[in-house]
């Protein structure tokens, strides 16, 4: 099978697609949901013949790595508009965030752990650095929406393995957005 | 030269350091972890380090979190986790056994953020005492409300079956299904409005097709689904390991954030059945924005629907609440009135029309009324023309005759016609549909060619004879008037938003 990587420009064409749609309707209150976006992407793709990837869970690791990008494109996009005003608004994508939490039922508040998307992915560069498969595991839960049973068929290793890297992996995370 | 790869493989190295400390200290107790760090033989940077992300990780409960879900097999209360069977937008829904009554039971978590201060506990507790009264053959029976430590579930009756989307994958269903469902679900509706609980959230993910018939899941849990609340919700999935991406089944007022009722549950039940009857959402495919803003403004396609059904549709996903059924019982009522086959019994655009235009030219009675109303008046403003026209024949020199002999033509064909879907509406309500689609061409051709017409007449006329050249050109313009604003207005009053007469 054909890595992640590999396979992303098909799917990363319909989700940006999808997630320019979305942002073109975009007003203030609305927010834009990846996990959402995801799975309708994969959705879409479903029904087309040929499909590059083996099962959902495939096809959700290749649509993860596509939707971190996407979203930190558009923050810089953003900040890039914004720069020099005195306004200057952050990004937290606190939409993304909430989207993910009251989608899946997170225990814990949205609104405490708003995440801006540039920090989390220069953190997760840091982290790549240092232990390349826990930031992915982060990419594959946060930006994919997969659990940590889904994560570990993704990667071929145990779940124990992704639970023990995932529960590292966010301390570290959690240290360097609150150090910045 | 070589320094940098070096220098990334030792951070590497001390980094899984790091990771395995973390590991050993987390597997102690949370107050003996420091000990456990700081006994340890790695040097005092690699333990300060280990320190600070047990400090962060204390902070990061549900930090960049997807759901934390219950083992197999392991217990909580009285219930023993069998599987998950099902992820919605509201939680984690599993099979679980019930220990104490020894059956199985579907035990739904829901989201603990959402009820962490008590009156949106309350509430909950109050809806679920509400559900759990509800007693229907197709309605999921809600055992218990079971709040046990942080968590909160709903015990309910475990359904062995296919959800509706599962079968709808396969496409439409043969009609006299799609209409046994459709009643079952009408039957739920009724059942739980008689109690005053609103779904709220009726989609084909919420219905389950089991060996026992139609079962309709949570009754009035939507509400509680804060982010439901608002429109960027619509685009939240409810059940990403079945078949996810719910186009909206939201109502425009749930989409809006206005009041809900009764009638938001038809809008929904409407686009059900649409689905069922053709395989297809009403308002698209496309992406959810688009399908989002067409639920608020545009109306569906009409598809090969049979007239009795398609009436029913068309009334129950009207964008204004208050144009839909009045009460869920004429919903099931207009639902009987049609046949399995698809015939419909004499009358069905009558259904019971109990709320009529409230306010709207305070006239009790359907609204059907003033579209036939306006039929009537346009085809004796046809006929009041022709003695005018006859008039001035004689002033608009060459052509005279020939453009009163085309007038009369027009008012022949335009004010017969008129005339007769007026007594078409007046007698045979039923067969209006058929009718309209075939001549609704010939009045729009009627209209405009009687339109210029008349102002044409005007214009020629209008330095010898100013009076009657006024007469000619308000009869062009009203008539134009007429059918560009009047007749969609009066038309969509009686068919309701779907305008028959737009060619």
């Amino acid at each position: 099978m054909a890595s992640p990587a590999e396979l992303m420009p098909q799917v990363y064409g319909e989700l940006r697609r999808l997630a320019a749609n979305y942002l073109r309707h975009e007003r203030p209150g609305q927010t834009l949901q990846a996990t959402a976006l995801v799975h309708e992407a994969f959705l879409r793709l479903s029904k087309e013949k040929n499909q590059p990837w083996k099962n959902r869970t495939h096809f959700l690791a290749i649509a993860a790595l596509s939707m971190r990008q996407i979203l930190v494109q558009r923050a810089r996009a953003r900040h890039a508009e914004k720069r020099g005003g005195e306004n200057a608004e952050r990004i937290t994508l606190d939409g993304f965030a909430h989207g993910a939490a009251a989608g899946h039922g997170v225990d814990g508040g949205a609104d405490a752990h708003a995440v801006d998307v540039l920090e989390l992915d220069a953190a997760l560069e840091k982290l790549a650095a240092l232990d390349p498969q826990q930031a992915r595991i982060v990419e594959l839960r946060y930006f994919g929406g997969l659990t940590v049973e889904e994560a570990a068929d993704a990667l071929e290793i145990s779940p124990a393995t992704v639970k023990r890297h995932w529960t590292l992996a966010r301390a570290f995370l959690k240290k360097e957005l609150r150090a910045e | 030269m070589n320094d940098l790869p070096r220098r990334s493989e030792a951070k590497a190295d001390r980094w899984q350091r790091v990771g395995a400390l973390f590991d050993r200290a987390l597997a102690a107790p949370a107050p003996e972890r420091v000990a456990v760090v700081r006994a340890s033989s790695e040097p005092r940077d690699v333990q300060d380090e280990v320190l600070a992300l047990l400090e962060s990780h204390e902070d990061s409960h549900g930090f960049l979190e997807p759901p934390a879900l219950l083992e197999n097999g392991s217990e909580i209360g009285a219930y023993r986790i069998e599987r998950i069977a099902g992820r919605g937008g509201m939680g984690v829904v599993y099979l679980a056994h019930d220990t104490r009554l020894h059956r199985a039971v579907a035990l739904k978590a829901l989201p603990p953020h959402l009820f962490r201060d008590d009156r949106m506990r309350a509430r909950l507790r109050q809806e679920a005492r509400a559900a759990a009264a509800l007693s229907h053959p197709a309605i999921a029976t809600v055992f218990a409300l079971e709040e046990i430590g942080d968590q909160i579930f709903i015990a309910s009756e475990y359904l062995e079956g296919r959800t509706l989307r599962e079968e709808l994958a396969v496409g439409p269903l043969a009609q006299s299904r799609a209409l046994e469902i459709a009643r079952a679900i009408a039957a739920a509706l009724q059942a739980a409005h008689d109690r005053g609980i609103v779904h709220r959230d009726l989609k084909p993910e919420n219905i389950i097709l089991t060996a026992n018939g139609v079962k309709v899941l949570d009754f009035g849990l939507a509400q509680f689904d804060v982010a439901a609340q608002d429109l960027a919700s619509a685009t939240r999935l409810t059940d990403p390991g079945v078949i996810a991406g719910t186009p909206p089944y939201m109502a425009p007022e749930q989409l809006l954030g206005k009041p809900t009722s009764a009638q938001t549950d038809q809008f929904g039940f409407g686009v059900v059945l649409y689905e069922m009857l053709t395989g297809k959402h009403p308002f698209g495919s496309g992406a959810l924005p688009t399908t989002i803003a067409r639920v608020l403004s545009d109306d569906p396609d009409r598809a090969n629907l049979p007239d009795a059904l398609w009436a029913v549709i068309e009334r129950t996903i009207q964008k204004q609440p208050e144009d839909r059924f009045n009460a869920t019982k004429d919903l099931v009522a207009a639902l009987s009135g049609t046949l399995p086959d698809g015939h419909s019994l004499p009358d069905t655009h009558a259904v019971p029309d109990t709320h009529s235009p409230p306010g709207k030219h305070g006239a009790p009675g359907p609204l059907l009324h003033w579209w036939s109303t306006h039929q009537l008046i346009v085809a004796l403003c046809y006929w009041f023309m022709v003695w005018p026209a006859w008039q001035v024949h004689k002033w608009t020199g060459r052509y005279g005759v020939l453009t009163f002999l085309a007038t009369l033509a027009i008012v022949i064909v335009g004010g017969n016609v008129r005339l007769h879907l007026w007594f078409t509406a007046r007698t045979y309500p039923a067969e209006l549909g058929p009718q309209l689609a075939n001549i609704s061409r010939i009045v729009r051709a009627a209209d405009i060619a009687f339109s210029l017409i008349m102002i044409g007449i005007g214009l020629v006329i209008a330095d010898a004879h100013t009076g009657w050249a006024s007469l000619f050109v308000s009869f062009g313009l009203g008539a134009a008037l007429a059918f560009l604003v009047i007749e969609p207005t009066t038309a969509r009053a009686a068919f309701g938003a779907h305008s028959r007469s737009k060619t």
